[in-house]
């Protein structure tokens, strides 16, 4: 009984059913599967799916967005639960658009999938000042920032962002991960950051550098 | 000129666009992301929403505007044999503009561009005889707060060709007109002569950021071409159809051009709707993909027969991070369908990557092949000589042509001659050193730069952009 609930839970939040994701996720509740099983081997596992997926180009981006979006609403229904239970989320992660730029859409794709893989995202959304960052670095105790710019003038914006925080916090302390169409491994390494070229690897790289 | 040009959309589906444009700046409207030109909306008769931005064109005004709109455009240069005539038959050429970075002509490594490319770029443009507008690399050695302004003075500095430019920063614009009117002699003489022309675009879906604005009114006042570039990515900021997009791109143009044409009867404008398309995988917005191409190609259309305006469509433009194959292929397509749809200004030329990279030997490529599009916008002409009534009877007695006095006549006419493709024996061609196109095109960019020079600025204009250097340093930049 438990496990066709899970793996029913796996299938809508795959298909980027929300209705039925939020309801069988009421419903896994109600028949008494902890709220840690249902994220770990619900949400997250439909979630992984559709990393794969994405990541070898069987599934499109709208896809992605549907599923998360599902994730997410269920995410709603446990997180009291889980933050009862004492559970903590893998890491927290603030992402953001650096100043002068104020295109979302690859920022947002990579905050819906690291909430998908169980990360905590703080969005400081476009156009963001240094200052933000390093509010929220102190502030929220981040510990991995994203940093997202689509255009060549302003990636330069990254690389001044960064300095700024080296000024106020340890960057030993905190990692930068960059990305956006302008961006290349190079340029990530030649300002301290990290890059991954798309959102599904941007999950795996953020993996890595909360386990730093 | 060809008889009958290229048309993807019927007069029934331009009119349906049109209506739907209509019906949008109705039922929807646009956000416009400034108070001042909120009110000159009203002022003009538009409805705004309470408390928001958002405005409603009524149909009157649209039509009002379009009265006004100017079918050519005369963009002046430098040098009086750059002048340009926009929208009369034939087809011009400009280069990629706006990344930071460049394929290194050396070491073909992807690096940022500096001050010396920044000259260079322009200089090759300045020597080629097919791209007939300069648009810019940004170098990154100088400050972000005046870089956009350092970068109009690399180009007066190294070419004396027709400039097109955008604003990094909005505080630059009246920098811009300034270092305009010191180049054409004078505030009149810059209506007279304008020697740039400026880009600036809407943001989709459906805004109208307070830099258009701005921009549109400052290029009305002074008298400068203004070219108004929309680009929703179909798929994301865009509906995911063609003809969807299509449609916000026009919204998003047309009010623009309304907006303008209302501010300053007259006032140049040329249409350039660049639709993006999102390949759904990997959520990367392209730019040469053969979708894209149908929409510039409508867009062209649009302009044309709907709108009356001059057109300045991406031409030469590729997804392919190298000059390759692809780069070929994408190219080709994207340049051929528009120009035969009867653009007037073809731009791309040297972008790579979706137009993130410059490439001075791929801009030399590009520069072939918008020689090759030209020539096929001349199509063939049919007068008497032309159709060699003559020659066709001949030939029975003479075998073969070679001699006759009709191909003696037209050897030269008639036939453009590319330079850097390969029309020879393969044993030639292995004598030469067996090169492809691109080492071809790699050996005339160097020699270009090599020996080039443009035509030097007068002392005192030299000076005079200088001082206007010095003083936006001083009173923009900060550091």
């Amino acid at each position: 009984m438990e496990k066709t609930e899970l793996i029913t839970l796996q299938n809508t939040i795959y298909e980027g059913d929300m209705e039925n994701s939020i309801s069988i996720t009421q419903h896994a509740l109600d028949i008494g599967i902890s709220a840690k099983t249902i994220l770990n081997d619900g949400l997250i596992k439909g979630m992984d799916k559709v990393g794969v997926e994405f990541k070898i180009g069987e599934l499109f981006l709208p896809e992605v967005l549907l599923a998360a979006r599902s994730m997410k609403a269920s995410m709603k229904i446990l997180k009291p639960l889980l933050i009862n239970s004492g559970f903590e989320s893998i890491g927290k992660v603030a992402l953001g658009t650096v100043e002068g730029d104020i295109h979302d859409i690859g920022k947002n794709l990579v905050g819906m999938m690291l909430e998908g893989s169980g990360f905590e995202v703080i969005d400081l959304g476009t156009n963001v000042p240094s200052d933000d960052f390093i509010d929220v670095i102190e502030k929220e105790n981040c510990t991995v920032i994203g940093m997202s710019a689509m255009l060549t003038t302003t990636m330069m914006m990254m690389k001044e962002t960064i300095f700024k925080i080296k000024e106020h916090v340890i960057l030993n302390k905190v990692k930068v991960m960059i990305g956006g169409a302008p961006v290349t491994p190079d340029f990530a390494t030649k300002i301290g950051a990290f890059y991954s070229p798309n959102a599904s690897e941007a999950v795996d790289l953020a993996k890595k550098l909360i386990a730093f | 000129m060809i008889d009958q040009k290229l048309r993807i959309l019927s007069s029934e589906q331009i009119q349906t666009i049109h209506e739907n444009t209509l019906r949008v700046f109705d039922e929807v409207g646009i956000e416009v992301m400034h108070e001042d030109a909120c009110q000159m909306w009203v002022d003009w008769g538009a409805k705004r929403d309470s408390k928001s931005q958002r405005i409603h064109i009524p149909p009157t005004l649209v039509e009002n505007a379009l009265k006004e709109v100017k079918s050519q455009i005369f963009c002046g240069a430098r040098e009086e044999k750059n002048d340009l005539l926009i929208g009369k038959e034939r087809i011009y050429g400009r280069n990629g503009g706006g990344p930071g970075q460049v394929t290194d002509l050396v070491s073909g490594e992807l690096r940022n561009a500096t001050k010396e490319d920044a000259a260079n770029y322009a200089r090759l443009v300045d020597a080629l005889e097919n791209t007939h507008i300069a648009a810019p690399v940004y170098e990154q050695d100088s400050k972000p707060e005046t870089r956009d302004i350092h970068t109009l003075a690399w180009m007066f500095k190294n070419t004396s060709k027709h400039i097109n430019i955008r604003l990094l920063n909005p505080s630059s614009l009246p920098y811009f007109v300034r270092m305009a009117e010191i180049i054409a002699g004078g505030k009149n003489e810059l209506k007279k002569k304008p020697v740039i022309t400026m880009l600036e675009s809407p943001i989709s879906p459906l805004k109208h950021p307070a830099v258009l604005i701005d921009t549109i009114l400052t290029c009305g006042n002074h008298g400068v071409p203004l070219e108004i570039c929309s680009m929703p990515i179909a798929g994301a900021t865009g509906p995911i159809t063609l003809a969807g997009s299509l449609l916000m791109s026009n919204v998003e143009m047309l009010a623009a051009v309304v907006f303008g044409q209302l501010a300053y009867p007259g006032m140049p404008m040329i249409f350039a709707p660049r639709i993006m398309v999102m390949d759904m995988a990997s959520g990367y917005a392209l730019t040469g993909s053969m979708e894209n191409s149908l929409l510039v190609t409508a867009g062209v259309q649009l302009a044309k027969e709907a709108y009356h305006m001059p057109v300045n469509m991406h031409g030469p433009y590729t997804d392919s991070p190298i000059s390759d194959c692809q780069a070929g292929i994408e190219n080709t397509y994207f340049s051929l369908m528009p120009a035969m749809a009867g653009a007037d200004i073809l731009t791309g030329a040297g972008h790579l990557q979706g137009g993130l990279v410059i490439n001075f030997a791929q801009l030399v490529i590009d520069d072939e092949l918008i020689g090759m599009i030209n020539r096929a916008r001349e199509g063939l002409i049919f007068d008497e000589e032309m159709l060699g009534f003559n020659a066709v009877k001949d030939s029975i007695e003479t075998d073969n042509l070679l001699m006759h006095p009709h191909t003696i006549r037209h050897l030269r006419s008639n036939r453009y001659r590319p330079k850097l493709v390969t029309r020879t024996a393969r044993s030639n061609w292995q004598n030469e050193g067996s090169k492809t196109m691109q080492d071809r095109a790699i050996e005339k960019a160097k020699f270009i730069l090599e020996n080039h020079q443009p035509k030097p600025l007068d002392e005192d204009i030299k000076k005079g952009i200088e001082e206007l250097l010095l003083e936006a340093d001083n009173k923009l930049a900060t550091g």
